[in-house]
């Protein structure tokens, strides 16, 4: 190792270093366990809401009148499209937990001969009991669902069973599912046949349609048709998904400030006590512009360290929240999560170089002065 | 390299009333080679002149030549390069970085840990009686110890000039006749500069230049003595 290479100065310097190198650590372990419950919720807003919409557009009247008969005419046209009869009237009733806060989930109203093939086209599995039958009040739910609320295959939900339930009456969960995408479905059509169903809501597949086909099918639409796609999430919880970008964006801010204050005053002692090893090295020869690369290749070696450890150990305790409580509940948090990666690395990369210069332009004005 | 100092004026804080003149009106020449001596009582302006020759101080006005560099108006990062490539510089105090080893001290000028220049330091610790320690910490090491690893740091890089800043002064006398032997060695083809209150030391040298009050009073050369 060359002398004055950046680690020779930090093998030897381990204690001097901590304080930076912990401060740092603490700060993106801040930043990232943040970011990582913003990251939950966003995923769960996505599994719960926006993965369903990139499988499936969903169209109904929400007053209960039909669909017009040309919307119907062109789905029917669609080739290679699966059209599937839908009741929405129980949606948005069973509600989730996980990251800082919950979201409801979308519960389908389906027959029950189109019960699998919905499930398979998500790739999600029946981890246990059966898909619910036409008519019997069963509905299928996701098992981290079951988890959080303590439910088991048999028992019931619904509003005549507790309050903590929205359903009105009362469904016995005949199944539990689990896979990448959250949402419940019951077999309740009554006595009607699909095609009256289908006349007041249906859901098609939109992997083989375009854009514009999607956006073109909509648009036949009358006022009072709902339909659930991408967009339609889009605007609803966009205002709240960058409600939290922004503030993870200003939580880094803040604690960049702190710690740039905090640090570059350590600084500056830091480097007031090697004002004679600046000074020899600049007799010798090294010019400032060396001596300072030196410096902030020292800092920014330290502060990285800080930034790695933060990570590694808000990763290790995340993983450990998860598997002794949160999983057991049927809750999750993410453990990586790349944007707030990205994020709390503005910590080492604005620190060292901001926590620097303050001490920098202080010990190099002082060199002039000091007699050798 | 010639050395030429012109009508060289250093004055500390010349910009505040009542700035301190360390050099008055220095004019000398040097051919680069030799032995230097620069005496004088405390205070008296010699580890002035020496560090304006050395391009560590900056003249108030006159010009300092090496070769045809004027040191004077060489930019900042110009004169730092110059002095790690032309000169050795030991200081009054040994300023040996503390959490580097002795090895590691005297091999910062090159900035380099290879077997050839780890041989070379260890070849003049050797010398200086000094090699057993060359993996221990400045701070474990005597003060006499501590400067002639400062000395063989100030050699490592085969300097043109040497300047020496009482080099010898934490030193025994044996340690510090062995110090100037070691250093008259290179005095055929490199200047080697030294301000010392022991004129013992300088027996051997080729050229004392004795500074009052920022002036030089008195030259002397062998066989010769030459008053300003």
């Amino acid at each position: 190792m060359k002398p004055l290479n950046p680690f020779s100065y930090l093998k030897s310097n381990v204690k001097k270093t901590l304080p930076i190198f912990v401060s740092e650590a603490v700060g993106v372990l801040l930043i990232y366990i943040f970011a990582l419950f913003a990251a939950t919720t966003n995923k769960m807003v996505e599994i719960a809401t926006f993965d369903v919409t990139d499988k499936y557009n969903i169209v109904y009247t929400k007053d209960g009148t039909n669909l017009p008969q040309s919307f119907l005419n062109e789905l029917e046209d669609l080739q290679d499209v699966s059209v599937i009869p839908v009741q929405m009237n129980l949606s948005g009733l069973a509600y989730y937990r996980g990251g800082m806060g919950g979201t409801t989930m979308l519960t389908f109203n389906l027959f029950e001969n189109d019960t699998q093939a919905f499930v398979d086209s998500f790739g999600i599995e029946l981890a246990e009991g059966a898909f619910p039958q036409n008519n019997q009040f069963e509905m299928l739910v996701p098992l981290e669902f079951a988890l959080q609320n303590g439910l088991v295959v048999g028992d019931y939900i619904g509003n005549d069973v507790s309050d903590e339930y929205s359903f009105n009456g009362k469904y016995r969960i005949c199944g539990l599912i689990q896979g990448d995408v959250l949402f419940a479905v019951t077999c309740q059509p009554g006595d009607n046949t699909k095609e009256q169903i289908m006349s007041k809501g249906a859901m098609y597949q939109i992997d083989g349609l375009s854009i514009v086909e999607q956006g073109q099918l909509i648009s036949t639409l009358p006022e009072n048709a709902i339909a659930i796609t991408r967009d339609y999430y889009q605007q609803e919880f966009s205002a709240t998904l960058n409600s939290m970008n922004i503030l993870t964006y200003i939580l880094t801010a803040v604690m960049v400030v702190i710690l740039c204050i905090a640090l570059g005053n350590l600084n500056i002692v830091l480097l007031a006590n090697r004002r004679d090893e600046l000074t020899i090295l600049h007799a010798i020869g090294f010019t400032k512009r060396k001596l300072s690369q030196k410096l902030w290749m020292e800092n920014l070696f330290v502060c990285t360290g800080g930034y790695l450890a933060g990570v590694l150990i808000t990763m290790l305790a995340i993983w450990l929240l998860n598997t002794l409580l949160l999983i057991p509940q049927g809750k999750v948090l993410e453990i990586i999560d790349w944007n707030g990666l990205i994020i709390a690395f503005a910590l080492p990369a604005i620190i060292s170089i901001f926590s620097l210069l303050p001490s920098l332009i202080s010990n190099f004005h002082r060199m002039k002065e000091i007699a050798y | 390299m010639n050395y030429q100092l012109n009508s060289v004026n250093l004055i500390y804080d010349a910009e505040k009333e009542g700035g301190t003149t360390a050099l008055r009106d220095v004019t000398l020449s040097f051919d680069g080679k030799g032995l230097i001596g620069i005496q004088g009582p405390s205070g008296s302006g010699k580890s002035s002149l020496l560090y304006t020759m050395a391009g560590l101080k900056r003249p108030t006005s006159g010009q300092v030549f090496y070769g045809d560099m004027d040191l004077s108006t060489m930019p900042v990062s110009e004169l730092a390069s110059l002095r790690r490539r032309d000169f050795g510089f030991i200081f009054q105090q040994h300023f040996l970085i503390n959490y580097m080893t002795v090895l590691e001290n005297a091999l910062v000028p090159l900035n380099m840990n290879n077997k050839t220049v780890k041989k070379k330091a260890m070849d003049f610790f050797e010398r200086l009686g000094i090699a057993q320690y060359a993996n221990k910490y400045p701070f474990q090491l005597s003060g006499g110890q501590r400067q002639r690893a400062a000395i063989v740091r100030a050699l490592m890089n085969d300097p043109k000039v040497i300047f020496g800043d009482e080099p010898t002064a934490a030193l025994d006398h044996e340690s510090a006749r062995e110090v100037m032997e070691l250093l008259s060695e290179y005095t055929g083809n490199t200047m080697v500069v030294i301000v010392t209150h022991d004129e013992g030391l300088l027996e051997n040298a080729n050229r004392i230049i004795y500074v009052r009050d920022g002036e030089i009073i008195r030259q002397s050369e062998p066989g010769q003595e030459v008053s300003q």
